[in-house]
């Protein structure tokens, strides 16, 4: 019995080490068992369990490559999607936002992003260094924007107007999803 | 021992809920509060901007010019610009260099074999110091009509007649359909056996429905071959001819009495490529500089077509800012005009607003091939 009690309490403190949070609970609970009798007493520590926190699943490549572009061309579609799926608490609701960062060639900002919106299509035309990114059919910003809260989403990327910086070079941008629990 | 099988079990399932509460389900690559995903492009250093048919549909076996736009997108000039075709009998043209942020429109002689429409792609690349840049192809489509097509073998007969800048006759290229300059060594491909060797009696050419020359001996010089050692070829002075498409129909007379009788088409340009705008502060247009990327203050300036020489049979327009400004005919092609004793006209900068300015001029060429050149300046 002593070597079972000595196996869950090493098993329970590896995984309290390893994820604190996610372990805590089950931990409590651990330690309240005590199998030895009436005469026997252990130290039981608590940890209170935090409310329950956004979590979303960011899936797909890491990477969207829109290819190469020219200054004044239209909407490119980048060559993947990104699934975004929700692993908040169910009794919650979790909105989805996403932001776009400035577009970089080798550290350089290059380009700012341009709102498209409320007309994200073909006839919003993007000024002189600035770029227009559809994230899901939305126009994202600097600032974080309500987007589609689940599903497959598409990337979608319009090049500054002629005359723009960056010409010849490779640009990156960087999306950013967030969950936020009303 | 029970007890022991007990606690093993239920260890193994806490250990199966935490692992998989952290497990990320599958091509997920973030999991928690957020994530990101980074987005890259690559920006085209060049740009087909337009693609300009005829106006007139082009009839099966016509040779025409179809003008590429080509954009450089990069902070400094591109060199050796070279447009060409797909999808059409082409040769390509080549621009010495596109200064940044400037457009280049280039006529690049195409061949429409058959009839319907035709889908053309153009192309671009040049020379970004010593590192090659290329634009993404533009895409236009042409409808051709109905006409004679062209030969069923251009090998044999199309493209026996080439030309090259040396009297030596190396790297030869087809003349049909060539943009050429200065001194052009035409002759009859010696290296073609269907042709040459003991079958051919004679060559003879026509240039513009001129003059007939002939040459008997191989290879067949349009201008005949020097007497020299090596025999080299006598070249073709372009500069007499004016700038724009040219025709030489060409007979081989063969021994056994029969003939081939074909055509090339080509065109002259001894000017309007290798001209740029510039400016000056003198009527005279002494110490010029070019207008492209300049700054320009004061009350007055000389705008003017450098070289000052003229192109034969050229007609320039010149443009400000999309609007037609001015039309000169003779040299030197002057913005404002020029006054009688050949200097330039000046033009008043006063009361022009602050900003960026855009000079275009079009070489109007006979045969319906218009070159464009554009500088920006500004008014501080």
């Amino acid at each position: 019995m002593r070597t079972a009690r000595l196996m869950l309490l090493a098993v329970a403190g590896l995984c309290a080490a390893a994820l604190p949070s996610l372990a805590a609970p089950f931990l409590a609970r651990a330690q309240t068992a005590d199998p030895s009798g009436p005469d026997r007493s252990v130290d039981a520590t608590f940890t209170p369990t935090s409310p329950p926190g956004p979590c979303i699943t960011v899936g797909g490549p890491a990477t969207v490559d829109f290819g190469q572009l020219g200054f004044g061309s239209g909407f490119a579609l980048g060559n993947a999607s990104t699934v975004v799926a929700s692993c908040g608490p169910p009794d919650r609701v979790q909105d989805v936002l996403a932001s776009v960062s400035d577009a970089t060639a080798l550290g350089i900002v290059q380009w700012t992003p341009f709102d498209c919106s409320p007309n994200p299509s073909a006839r919003c035309v993007t000024p002189t260094n600035g770029f227009a990114y559809l994230l899901g059919g939305v126009s994202l910003t600097a600032t974080p924007r309500l987007i589609v809260p689940a599903g497959r989403v598409d990337h979608q990327l319009r090049l500054p107007a002629p005359g723009s910086v960056g010409g010849g070079e490779v640009v990156r941008m960087t999306v950013t999803i967030l969950g936020v629990l009303r | 021992m029970k007890g022991v099988h007990a606690w093993r079990r239920v260890t193994v399932a806490m250990l199966a809920i935490v692992l998989g509460t952290v497990a990320f389900p599958a091509g997920a690559s973030t999991e928690g509060a957020g994530g990101s995903v980074d987005g890259g492009v690559t920006v085209s250093a060049l740009v087909v901007t337009a693609i300009t048919p005829p106006a007139t549909p082009p009839a099966a076996g016509d040779l025409v010019a179809v003008r590429v736009q080509v954009r450089n997108d990069l902070p400094r000039s591109v060199a050796s610009l070279t447009v060409g075709i797909v999808g059409a009998v082409s040769v390509g043209a080549t621009v010495a260099t596109v200064s940044a942020g400037q457009t280049a429109e280039v006529a690049v002689p195409v061949w429409f074999c058959v009839a319907g429409p035709t889908t053309i792609s153009a192309t671009a690349s040049g020379l970004d110091g010593v590192t090659p840049v290329a634009a993404a192809p533009g895409q236009s489509t042409v409808a051709v009509g109905a006409g004679p097509g062209c030969p069923d073998d251009p090998a044999v007969d199309r493209f026996p007649i080439r030309v090259s800048t040396a009297a030596d006759r190396s790297n030869p290229v087809p003349l049909d359909g060539r943009i050429v300059n200065g001194i052009a060594y035409v002759f009859v491909d010696p290296a073609n056996p269907a042709l040459v060797g003991t079958r051919i009696n004679r060559v003879e050419f026509r240039l513009d429905g001129g003059r007939m020359t002939t040459d008997s001996t191989p290879p067949f010089d349009l201008a005949g071959t020097s007497g020299s050692r090596g025999r080299p070829a006598r070249g073709l002075d372009t500069t007499v001819l004016a700038d724009g498409t040219h025709t030489i129909v060409f007979t081989v007379r063969f021994r056994g009495g029969s003939t081939q009788r074909s055509t090339a088409t080509f065109i002259v340009d001894n000017g309007a490529l290798a001209k740029s705008i510039r400016y000056s502060s003198s009527p005279q247009r002494s110490a010029s500089l070019p207008l492209d990327g300049s700054s320009l203050t004061g009350r007055q300036v000389y705008i003017y077509v450098g070289p000052t020489d003229r192109i034969i049979g050229a007609s320039v327009r010149f443009l400000r800012n999309g609007r037609v400004n001015r039309v000169e005919s003779q040299a030197p092609y002057d913005f404002a005009g020029t006054a009688r004793n050949g200097d330039a006209r000046p033009f008043t900068l006063t009361g022009l607003r602050r900003g960026t300015h855009t000079v275009t001029i079009e070489f109007r060429l006979p045969g319906g091939v218009t070159v464009t050149q554009k500088a920006s300046f500004t008014r501080p």
